[in-house]
Order: structure tokens, then C-alpha cells, then sequence
């Protein structure tokens, strides 16, 4: 049958990209805590999901690859195998490689890594290799010496797991990998007659006995894309196998699928279930009796997993994460390691999308109310109500539509320990990595936008902040160099600090790198902030070393610039010997901002409202024009350049007196700038809307947006309109097309 | 000149008394044009490509764009550029007034206006009844005109709408 995968391909996609980090951050977890059983097990599935999905779509390299890492962690989670940093970086490895297919096969285009035979060779030499755990020696030999374990194993697949895209095939064909199938009859009871029969629906059942050598544990994996729904037995058959330890099942109504198989669907001399007491449940059910293979008394042991009604607690028996509940933690699962280029989507709780559900159902009934006042019959307070209740709805409807735009940051933090954990290890430093406030939420396509400027100012931090472990010493520091990184809201905007315990920059050098460049003369006197402020500038960077990590000076200046680019603001505090915190500002999102209404001549524009400081009006005179045309204002004791608004922009009929007219002073990000407009009108927020999408981008302008008469506003960019003004110095035509 | 080149307007013509498979389509809306006035030249743009028709609006004019993008308009919370249709063809520039129309026209994933003096009608025109502007010779400015038809006693200019969208935007140039 020929299936449209395009849809399970797009899913797989996306959840493969949670699935690594989560892999990911397994593993680094795993390094510091290598008894964790809960966190192992974490790990596996995040593996087995991958192997399983790629098998299904035919993503053999990827299959190959998860298969083999499964494999090794199986081994290690059942101590076979130890949590060792070179075994972690070949997983790690092989999940970058999964990323890197993950993305080739999604593009359709790209090459396979040229890695991917090293790695897979690598992966399943490890798989393969013998034990090294040594303290479980004993425990181990044991194990090896066994002979395999049988176990008898029942499998009906729901009726309709085909369409959920679980082939019953895949889990037969990955039982017979694990060991040998000595038995397996079919039951095919459940067979309609074939006038009645659903091509897509999945009648048969299994009953197989397999002899493996690998643990239980594996045996069950097998099932766990189909335990959610489909019956599954496994009875270990010799008493050389561990007893398995599944919580028992706890509802005990019988359901119909089950009363189907324990009565008809059965082979009765080969196994014989009672129905009466599979009804019953187990544990209290008798033992299954199978006699055609001559095991010991079996012990019930089952994952019976029932069937939808009580899906949810079973899962929980069996600490399986898999909840149906919306997630919201993997929201910008794709700015992940497979992540790149494609279509953007939101992950949205579904919690969030009934909110917005309910009030735009309440919005309906607003809006007929309105409409009922303006009949004849109703009158002009109820009109009123009406209308004030409609507004209190579409203000809570657009917070909460801005809301599903917020993810937290944490999808960028995520990447941050893999980051410094390798770094660490190529700089031959040893690193602590703090992060705090990974819930911390802001605009998806801020986060997005942030994650490159923020991965720059860690790996600066690792490099050039912390210094080397004898530096550290002789400086009295503890060995391990501390980074951290914080975010938190405060007020409007969000704030990211990124802090290093090192040594501060070295004020001296950038002065004297500066003046190499160029950007200052040699007898500048600029004060501590200043200075440190240089290492924005290009060019500039006081690592002695050049390292492939960082130190070529291209970086912080781009850093600034991408910042800038988002509205935000890039500060840095360093202190000699002690550290730097360098401090990022950014609006919680790039929708909405709060915007002060100027107007020049007849046209109105909008400034946002965060990067003005003051609005003045100058004195007679007070406006100087320099040599060249340019014009400076003195502001509490400096000059700083005037951008007249009607020059730049070209608007006809605007004020030119200064003295008359007002100056809006601005924040730059590199300086002020005193902006003349004819007068302020008022504040508001507003809603920014690009003009990209239908015109282009338009230099000096960031936006635009929609005011009360339904008219466009245009929204100024500060920053745009001072590089401008620098370059226009005072001639007409600033904007160089 | 061509000898077939007759109107479609009164539907009168069987696609039958065509030799040329092309003109089988005559009635579909693919012929379709909108015609448009500019002073007294009647212009059309095919109305597949036409999304709606508004009257004039205040229109944002943009810093240092072309003259011919007179500004952004707001198309129900679209930011949409406006282009003059008679400063795109360097005609004598008028002042809107309120019988000015937007044809507002999708141009590739982009929404673009254009102004007229007004709208005059809907024609079929089939491909056939088309002289294409490189016949015209110089006269004609192939990349902003597709060719004329004539309907009747009426010469309709067809429009190149990417062209004539595009270098007032040239970011939809790339379309």
C-alpha cells in the first residue's frame, strides 16, 4: 500500500530534533551522575524513538547509527558497560552525525557526513566490546556464562496501529534480531471474513518463544512503541532470567479485546491463558501455563499495557514519558542541533489554544451584542457596554496571541553545556557552567535571533574570561573556571548575563590595540567603561593566543551589531582579576513595542519609546552647526549630533527652527543622537508590522504600524537613522540607495 | 497586423470557428482582463492576478523610495506598497481624488496597489486577439507592456504586471 509519508517524515523531523537534544543533554547529565538508572533509561528512549522512526521511514544510516548507540547504552545500563568520557563523546558523536542526516534527509540535499562509516565502525566496535565495568565483575561473568533466557511472549497489536504507523512487522522482525525464535504461531481468530475485512486494520496476534541472551529490559523495549495500545505479555520462561520488575497493572475490568484473546485467539496446547483470570488481572492471575516448552513454574510477569481508557496511568506505571500532554519545553526544539533552515513552527499548548478558543467564542458574543444595541430597539449605554466589553476581550485576546509567540529561552541554554563541555576539553581548562532562569520567555524569533550573539559571548567567555588552570592557581582562583548564564525579565525587556570568573579585560591592551587600529587617538582619555566598552569595536580582540575557538577579533562587533539589529542594548562589566559580566537587553518581543508619536511636517512616525531619553527644546542658537554641516547640541556637558528627521527622510513643510521645534534625544547603542521633529504627540504601544513582506526593507525605518484611523505609521530605527546622519553629515540624501 | 483579431465582449464567438487550440480557452477566466483607465487610455491587467478593488486611501509615503511608490497603505493589517500606475509610465502625475482606485494585484507572495485614474470594464481577450508588443517595435516598451488588443473601437494595452510592480519595489524583483 502506498502511504503519503510526507506528513510522518515532517513529524519525524521535528521530533528527531527533540530527541537529540534530549540525547544530548542526557548524556552530558550522565557524565556527573553515572549511576543514574532513571536518567539512562532517558537516554535510551530518546535513542530507541530515533532508531525506531528512522527504521519505519527507511532512514537505514540513521537506524544504523541509533542502533548501534542504543546498543552501548543498553550495556550500560545494565552495568555491562561504563559511563566512561571517551564512551560519551562517540554517543555524542553519533548524535551530531544523526543530526547531520536528520537534516540531509529532510532538505533532501547535502551529502551524507563523511564521517558517518568512521563513527558507525567506531559505535559498533564499542557495542561489541567487551565488558570494562570492573567493580561488577563478578555479577558479570555470571551473565556471560548463562545460557539465554526464554521467554514466552504474547503480542495482539491494537486493530488500528497500521494507521498509527506502527507496523506489527518491525517489532516481530527487531524480537527475532535479539536472539532465536524457537516458536511463533500465529492466531488469526480475529480474521473477518474477507467481504468484511479493513485492509488497514491489523487483525492477528503473535505467540512466540524467544531464546535471547540480552535482558529483559530489551526484550520490552521492542514493544514500547506499541505498548500504549496493543496487548503485550512477555513470561520469562527459565529461571535463569531476572525476574522482570513491571509495575502490575491495576484496572481490572475486563477489556473486550482481552476477553477475545484469552478465549478465542489461542492455541490451546501450546499456552493456555484463562480467560477468567487474565479478566481477573494480574498479578492475581494463575501463571501462564505453557507447557510445549518445558520451562520451570513461570512467573507472571507482564506488560499489559491496556488499551486507551486507562493509557495514562499504565504509562506512568512504567515511568514512560510518553504523556499525551502538550509540551511546551521543546517549543524551539528546531533552533536545536538539527535544527537550521525550514519553516519555523510553535509547538502551542493545547491549554493555550483553548484560551484563545474561549475568548474569541467570547469575542462572537461581544460583537452580537453590538450588534443588538444598534437595532432600533437598543439604546446608546448598552451599545457602550457592549463595546467596552468587545475591547476588554480583544486587549486579553492580543496578550494571549503575543503569548503563543513566547518560548523560553531554555531552547538556546540547551546548547550551552554541550558547547562548553567540548570546548573545555579543546582549551584543556576545566570549566563550571552555571545557568539559571532557562524558563525565562521571550519572542520566538528572538530566541532564535539571540542564539548566535549569546553561543559567541560563552565561548568568549571560556576562552578568553577564564584563564588556564596555572594562571588560576597562581592567582589563588579554584581550579575549575566558573561561566554563568542568567536570564530574567525586568520590566519590558529580558536581560542575559553572561559572566566569567577570570580575569577581567585587560584595559591597557585594548587601549593600546585601539590606537594601533585607529579607533581612539593616542591621547584619548576615556574612562574605565569606555575602555572596556572598546571590545566592541572591530578588529579588536586582546587574546594573545589566536585560537580556532576565538581571538581573531571578528566577534564581539558582531555580537554588538546583531544585538542592535533586535532593539537591545550589549553592556559589559569587567573588573581586573575578578571577572566579566557581559550584559544583553533585549525587548521581550520584536510584535509589539511601546512607541512615542513625533510629527514632521504633515506625516506622523513613531520612536520607540525605549531608546529615547529625553525630548527638549533647544535655546535660540543652541543647535551649532560645525565645519562641514554637520550639527552638534550640548547635552549635560558633551556634544552629540543632531539627525534633523525632515533632512533625512525627505519631508517637505517641516519645522527647521530648532528653537521652535523640539529634540528627541535617543539611545543609539553608540551614542546619543538628538533627533528633530516638529513636535511629540502621544505614547502608545503598537503593534509592529515589517514591511519586508510586501514592499522591502526601508533603511531608517523598522516597521510599521496601523494607527486609530486605520492609517500606516511608520516606525523609526534610532540606530539606522544615526549611521544616516553620520554619513549624510549635514548634506541632503542620507540614505545612500 | 492580424486579420482574426476581434472581440470576445458579447461572447458571441464559437471556440468552434477557431482553427487554433489555443482559442478554445476564450471564455475561460484566464482571457479575462480587467481594463483600467489612465486619462483616456484604457489598460488591462489579467484578473487572475487582480485581488480586489478599493478606493483611495491615505496613503504613508516611505522615505527615499522611487517616485513611483507613492507610500503604504493598510490592507487589513497588511503593510501594502502603493504604485502609481501614471508615474510608473511617466505620465502627467494628477491629484487622487475619490473616484482614484487601488487595484490591489498579487504579485508572486507579494501584495502590491496600484493606482488608476479609474476602472472601466472585464474583457475577454483570447491570447490570439493579442499583438505582442515586439511587433510594435520601438514604440512600445516590451518590458513593461505585454502587447495590445484591439476590442471593437477600443485598443487595450495589456500590462506586464511583474514589471510594472517591480522595479517600483525592486525588492519583488525577485519574483
Amino acid at each position: 500500500m502506498d502511504y503519503d509519508l510526507g506528513p510522518i517524515r515532517a513529524i519525524f523531523f521535528e521530533e528527531a530534533a527533540e530527541h537529540l537534544v534530549e540525547l544530548e543533554k542526557g548524556l552530558l547529565e550522565l557524565e556527573d551522575a553515572p549511576n543514574d538508572k532513571e536518567l539512562i533509561a532517558r537516554i535510551f528512549r530518546a535513542a530507541h524513538s530515533l532508531k525506531g522512526g528512522a527504521a519505519t521511514l527507511g532512514f537505514a544510516e540513521i537506524a544504523s547509527l541509533t542502533h548501534a548507540a542504543e546498543t552501548i547504552l543498553g550495556r550500560i545500563r545494565d552495568g555491562q558497560l561504563a559511563v566512561a568520557g571517551a564512551r560519551i563523546d562517540l554517543l555524542l558523536a553519533a548524535g551530531d552525525l544523526v543530526g547531520k542526516l536528520v537534516a540531509v534527509f529532510r532538505d533532501e540535499a547535502g551529502e551524507q557526513p563523511s564521517t558517518l562509516l568512521s563513527v558507525l565502525e567506531l559505535l559498533e566496535a564499542d557495542a561489541a566490546a567487551p565488558s570494562d565495568v570492573r567493580e561488577a565483575g563478578g555479577r558479570q561473568s555470571l551473565r556471560v556464562e548463562r545460557g539465554p533466557a526464554h521467554y514466552l511472549i504474547n503480542f495482539v497489536p491494537d486493530a488500528g496501529d497500521l494507521l498509527a504507523g506502527n507496523c506489527p512487522l518491525l517489532v516481530l522482525r527487531e524480537l527475532s534480531e535479539l536472539g532465536v525464535v524457537a516458536e511463533l504461531v500465529v492466531d488469526a481468530g480475529r480474521l473477518p471474513p474477507l467481504t468484511a475485512m479493513d485492509p488497514e486494520q491489523s487483525y492477528l496476534g503473535w505467540s512466540l518463544n524467544l531464546a535471547t541472551r540480552e535482558p529483559a529490559t530489551s526484550v520490552r523495549d521492542v514493544f514500547s512503541f506499541v505498548e500504549d495500545r496493543a496487548l503485550v505479555e512477555i513470561t520469562p520462561l527459565s529461571d535463569t532470567a531476572p525476574p522482570t520488575t513491571f509495575a502490575p497493572p491495576h484496572a481490572s475490568t475486563p477489556s473486550p479485546k482481552r476477553e477475545s484473546f484469552g478465549g478465542a485467539s489461542l492455541n490451546p496446547p501450546r499456552l493456555t491463558v484463562p480467560s477468567a483470570a487474565l479478566a481477573a488481572g494480574f498479578p492475581q492471575a494463575a501463571p501462564v501455563q505453557a507447557r510445549a516448552v518445558r520451562a520451570p513454574e513461570p512467573t507472571p510477569v507482564a506488560v499489559i499495557v491496556r488499551p486507551q481508557e486507562d493509557k495514562a496511568p499504565a504509562a506512568e506505571a512504567h515511568g514512560n514519558e510518553r504523556s499525551p500532554k502538550a509540551t511546551t519545553t521543546a517549543a524551539g526544539a528546531a533552533t536545536g542541533t538539527a535544527a537550521a533552515a525550514g519553516g519555523s513552527s510553535i509547538r502551542v499548548p493545547t491549554e493555550k489554544v483553548d484560551q484563545l478558543v474561549n475568548l474569541v467564542g467570547e469575542l462572537v458574543i461581544a460583537q452580537s451584542m453590538v450588534a443588538r444595541a444598534l437595532e432600533p430597539n437598543g439604546t446608546i449605554e448598552k451599545a457602550r457596554e457592549a463595546a467596552s466589553a468587545m475591547g476588554r476581550i480583544t486587549q486579553e485576546l492580543q496578550e494571549r496571541v503575543m503569548k503563543v509567540r513566547m518560548v523560553p529561552i531554555g531552547t538556546v541554554f540547551s546548547r550551552l553545556p554541550r558547547m562548553v563541555r567540548d570546548l573545555a576539553g579543546s582549551l584543556k581548562k576545566e570549566l563550571e557552567l552555571e545557568i539559571f532562569g532557562e524558563e525565562t520567555e521571550m519572542d520566538k524569533a528572538l530566541v532564535e535571533r539571540v542564539a548566535d550573539p549569546l553561543l559567541h559571548l560563552v565561548r568568549n567567555a571560556v576562552d578568553h574570561g577564564v584563564e588556564g588552570p596555572e594562571a588560576r592557581a597562581k592567582a589563588g582562583k579554584s581550579g575549575a573556571g566558573r561561566v554563568t548564564v542568567r536570564a530574567f525579565h525586568q520590566g519590558t525587556s529580558i536581560v542575559i548575563e553572561v559572566s566569567d570568573d577570570g580575569n577581567g579585560i585587560d584595559r591597557e591592551r585594548l587601549r593600546e590595540k585601539a590606537i594601533g587600529a585607529g579607533h581612539i587617538g593616542a591621547n584619548a582619555q576615556l574612562n574605565d567603561d569606555e575602555l572596556a566598552a572598546l571590545v566592541f569595536l572591530p578588529g579588536l580582540s586582546t587574546a594573545k593566543v589566536v585560537t580556532d575557538v576565538s581571538g581573531r577579533g571578528v566577534g564581539m562587533d558582531v555580537v554588538k551589531r546583531n544585538i542592535d539589529e533586535l532593539g537591545g542594548t550589549i553592556q559589559v562589566d569587567s573588573r581586573r582579576g575578578v571577572g566579566s559580566t557581559f550584559r544583553l537587553r533585549l525587548p521581550l518581543t520584536l510584535a509589539v513595542i511601546d512607541g512615542q508619536t513625533v510629527c514632521v511636517g504633515s506625516q506622523t512616525f513613531v520612536i520607540p519609546l525605549g531608546a529615547i531619553v529625553a525630548s527638549v527644546r533647544p535655546q535660540l542658537g543652541e543647535v551649532r552647526t560645525l565645519p562641514g554641516g554637520g550639527e552638534v547640541v550640548r547635552r549635560r556637558g558633551r556634544m552629540i549630533p543632531v539627525a534633523r528627521l525632515h533632512k533625512l527622510l525627505g519631508i517637505p513643510n517641516a519645522m527647521t527652527e530648532p528653537s521652535r521645534a523640539l529634540l528627541v534625544v535617543v539611545e543609539t547603542g553608540s551614542g546619543e543622537l538628538a533627533v528633530l521633529v516638529d513636535q511629540v504627540l502621544g505614547q502608545q504601544s503598537t503593534v509592529v508590522k515589517n514591511l519586508e513582506s510586501d514592499y522591502r526593507r526601508v533603511d531608517g525605518v523598522m516597521g510599521a504600524t496601523v494607527d486609530a484611523e486605520g492609517g500606516v505609521t511608520l516606525i523609526l530605527d534610532v540606530s539606522a537613522l544615526a549611521r544616516a546622519n553620520d554619513a549624510a553629515q549635514g548634506s541632503s540624501g542620507a540614505f545612500a540607495n | 497586423m492580424n486579420p482574426t483579431m476581434q472581440t470576445n465582449k458579447h461572447h458571441e464567438s464559437s471556440p468552434h470557428s477557431f482553427d487554433d487550440p489555443e482559442r478554445h480557452t476564450t471564455f475561460s477566466v484566464a482571457n479575462q482582463y480587467l481594463t483600467l483607465m489612465l486619462g483616456d487610455e484604457e489598460y488591462g491587467l489579467p484578473i487572475l492576478d487582480v485581488q480586489e478593488i478599493r478606493a483611495f486611501s491615505r496613503l504613508t509615503p516611505l522615505p527615499n523610495a522611487p517616485m513611483s511608490v507613492r507610500g503604504v497603505m493598510n490592507l487589513r493589517g497588511r503593510i501594502v506598497p502603493v504604485v502609481d500606475l501614471r508615474c510608473r509610465f511617466g505620465l502627467e502625475l494628477v491629484e487622487y481624488t475619490r473616484f482614484t482606485v487601488i487595484v490591489i494585484v498579487r504579485v508572486g507572495a507579494k501584495i502590491v496597489g496600484v493606482a488608476v485614474d479609474a476602472v472601466a470594464d472585464v474583457v475577454d481577450i483570447p491570447s490570439a486577439a493579442v499583438q505582442a508588443a515586439s511587433d510594435l517595435g520601438s514604440v512600445a516598451d516590451a518590458s513593461l507592456i505585454r502587447g495590445v488588443a484591439r476590442i471593437e473601437e477600443r485598443v487595450v494595452v495589456l500590462l506586464r504586471l511583474e514589471a510594472i510592480v517591480a522595479e517600483g519595489a525592486s525588492a519583488i524583483s525577485s519574483y
